[in-house]
């Protein structure tokens, strides 16, 4: 994503400003992806997620103004556990009671979303960036430089990866294949789950229709 | 009855028996302050710390006859922590400094004005060590704010600023019980770039050591594991010291203590050199105004928790508290 030029670039301020070019020309194209940007090295993953975030930083303290803050149009991002039987789990901070008492307490539970879940990234909980930084693969692997292995992959990160040529990349398109098989079941079961809470729906509109209607008969 | 009976004529001289001193039936909890060294601030409403998270990007390799290039430099951010002020307040009235002989130790009384003015400053340490041992992430800030891998704590996000949040994972397994390959897994994702911690100590709740030993395998339990010394000190080769809970327990040489009023559900790898304890104003008390006949007293303090690499420190949470 960020090609070696920027280092040539005389001035801090003017590499944020090519970096933030890189990255909004990325999003405009639809090219961009979070694992591309998480997996650079610093200071370009640092500049690249201050121009996300529209923080702009004067001399070495950052100012978060609210302006420019990419919010992806309230799409998500698609994340797959790389193993078949694998869990994407994500924290949520939830009002836990103590056992056996009427007493709660705020704590961070890990709410399980499934093999393959649609992750939202907003400006206030960039969950899905969050994922991929702390599991991501292969974030995971070049930032620990294959120390330690990433299990959540970004869906469209994997696409792109085996569209322009895997030679570079083990491993990608066998972890490809793998997934679309689960991707195409995963759709199907969701695309069904939708219908039938669609048909529910309608039923119950139905019914309360109908008893509306009785109750107006004279 | 006549003369002197216990049934009714010493009550008097009874009314004040009691053994000298006072019996502390109060949990305080002063888990925090001395665990950290104190760093005083040099002016203004924040600690503020420098961090150098890039090197210079001019740095590559060239051959003979290229030309230099631009010159490149270092990048840095100033994290900013902040101190929280406490305040306690304890007032006397002229009777009850009267008849209490203000604390003068030939009064038939206990010194009630000398425990105001003594134990207010326990209350205070509570109220400052709760909030150290919490999810704070303005001040008050607490432990568990700063080991975290979300949020904004000393005006850094940790979603903007990777390499200023800290490793945060849960069970590995699909049970919440804490087990140990979930310390493992959590002491060498800590170590790993980019956390490169050097965790020092762990901390956790009574409730999860008690499992931790028991996951470990205690001693007596029929068919139980094989049995790592968890208690201090060399061990005899072949004999399996399981020692008890107050022994605290060890990940290798690093060791787990157990923290009252810590969130039961969590473990926390800390790299102790990291934190400090921000002494924005140290335990004053100042006399106030007289207000009526009363006599009042204001004790103050302000401090704040910090840490100068959070990123150096990781948390477990999600634990079963059943």
């Amino acid at each position: 994503m960020f090609h070696p030029g920027l280092g040539a670039i005389p001035s801090a301020a003017k590499q944020r400003e090519e970096v933030k070019r890189i990255v909004l020309d990325a999003i405009s194209a639809g090219t961009f992806t979070y694992t591309e940007l998480l997996s650079a090295p610093e200071p370009w993953r640092t500049m690249a997620l201050e121009a996300l975030d529209g923080v702009t930083v004067q001399g070495s303290r950052p100012s978060y103004n609210g302006q420019g803050v990419v919010d992806w149009g309230g799409r998500p991002f698609r994340l797959v556990h790389v193993k078949p039987d694998g869990r994407i789990k994500v924290p949520v901070e939830r009002n836990v009671h103590v056992p056996g008492s009427s007493v709660t307490k705020p704590e961070r539970v890990w709410e399980d979303v499934g093999n393959i879940a649609d992750i939202y990234d907003h400006p206030h909980n960039r969950q899905a960036r969050q994922l991929l930084f702390a599991k991501g693969w292969p974030v995971r692997q070049t930032i620990s430089n294959g120390n330690s292995i990433g299990d959540i992959v970004e869906w469209g990160w994997l696409q792109q990866a085996v569209e322009m040529g895997s030679a570079a990349r083990p491993g990608v398109v066998e972890l490809f294949n793998d997934i679309r098989g689960r991707m195409d079941a995963w759709e199907a079961d969701r695309a069904s789950a939708s219908a039938e809470r669609a048909a529910a729906a309608a039923a119950k509109s139905k019914k309360t229709n109908q008893s509306k209607e009785a109750a107006t008969q004279p | 009855m006549a003369g002197v009976s216990a049934a009714a004529s010493i009550q008097d001289a009874l009314r004040d028996q009691r053994v000298e001193g006072i019996v502390e039936s109060l949990f305080r909890n002063n888990e925090i302050l001395g665990e950290f060294p104190s760093r005083p601030f040099t002016g203004g409403a924040t600690i503020n710390i420098t961090h150098h998270y890039a090197g210079n990007t001019s740095v590559s390799t060239y051959d003979e006859g290229d030309a230099v290039g631009q010159a490149g430099s270092q990048s840095y951010l100033t994290a900013s922590w902040p101190a929280q002020y406490y305040k306690g307040v304890i007032s006397f009235t002229g009777h009850a400094q009267d008849q209490l002989r203000n604390g003068d130790p030939q009064a038939a009384f206990y010194d009630q004005i000398g425990q105001e003015m003594e134990r207010i400053i326990p209350d205070m340490i509570h109220k400052i060590s709760t909030d150290m041992l919490g999810t704070g992430l303005t001040a008050p800030v607490g432990i568990q704010g700063i080991v975290d891998s979300a949020g904004t704590i000393a005006g850094l996000s940790r979603t903007t600023y990777t390499w200023f949040q800290a490793f945060e994972g849960s069970s590995l397994t699909s049970s919440t019980a804490i087990t140990v390959n979930d310390i493992d897994y959590a002491m060498a994702s800590g170590a790993d770039d980019p956390y490169e911690g050097n965790v020092t100590e762990i901390w956790t709740s009574w409730l999860q050591l008690r499992k931790y030993k028991a996951a470990v395998g205690n001693a007596g339990v029929a068919n139980a594991p094989v049995q790592f010394p968890v208690g201090p000190g060399p061990q005899p080769i072949g004999v399996g010291n399981i020692g008890d809970v107050r022994e605290g327990g060890w990940v290798g040489q690093t060791p787990i203590k157990a923290k009252r009023g810590l969130t039961n559900t969590i473990w926390l790898g800390l790299t102790k050199g990291t934190f400090f304890v921000g002494d924005m104003r140290d335990w004053t008390v100042d006399e106030l105004a007289k207000n009526d006949d009363s006599t009042r007293f204001l004790v103050t303090r302000a401090v704040g928790l910090g840490c100068a690499d959070p990123r150096k420190n990781w948390k477990m949470t999600g634990y079963s508290q059943t």
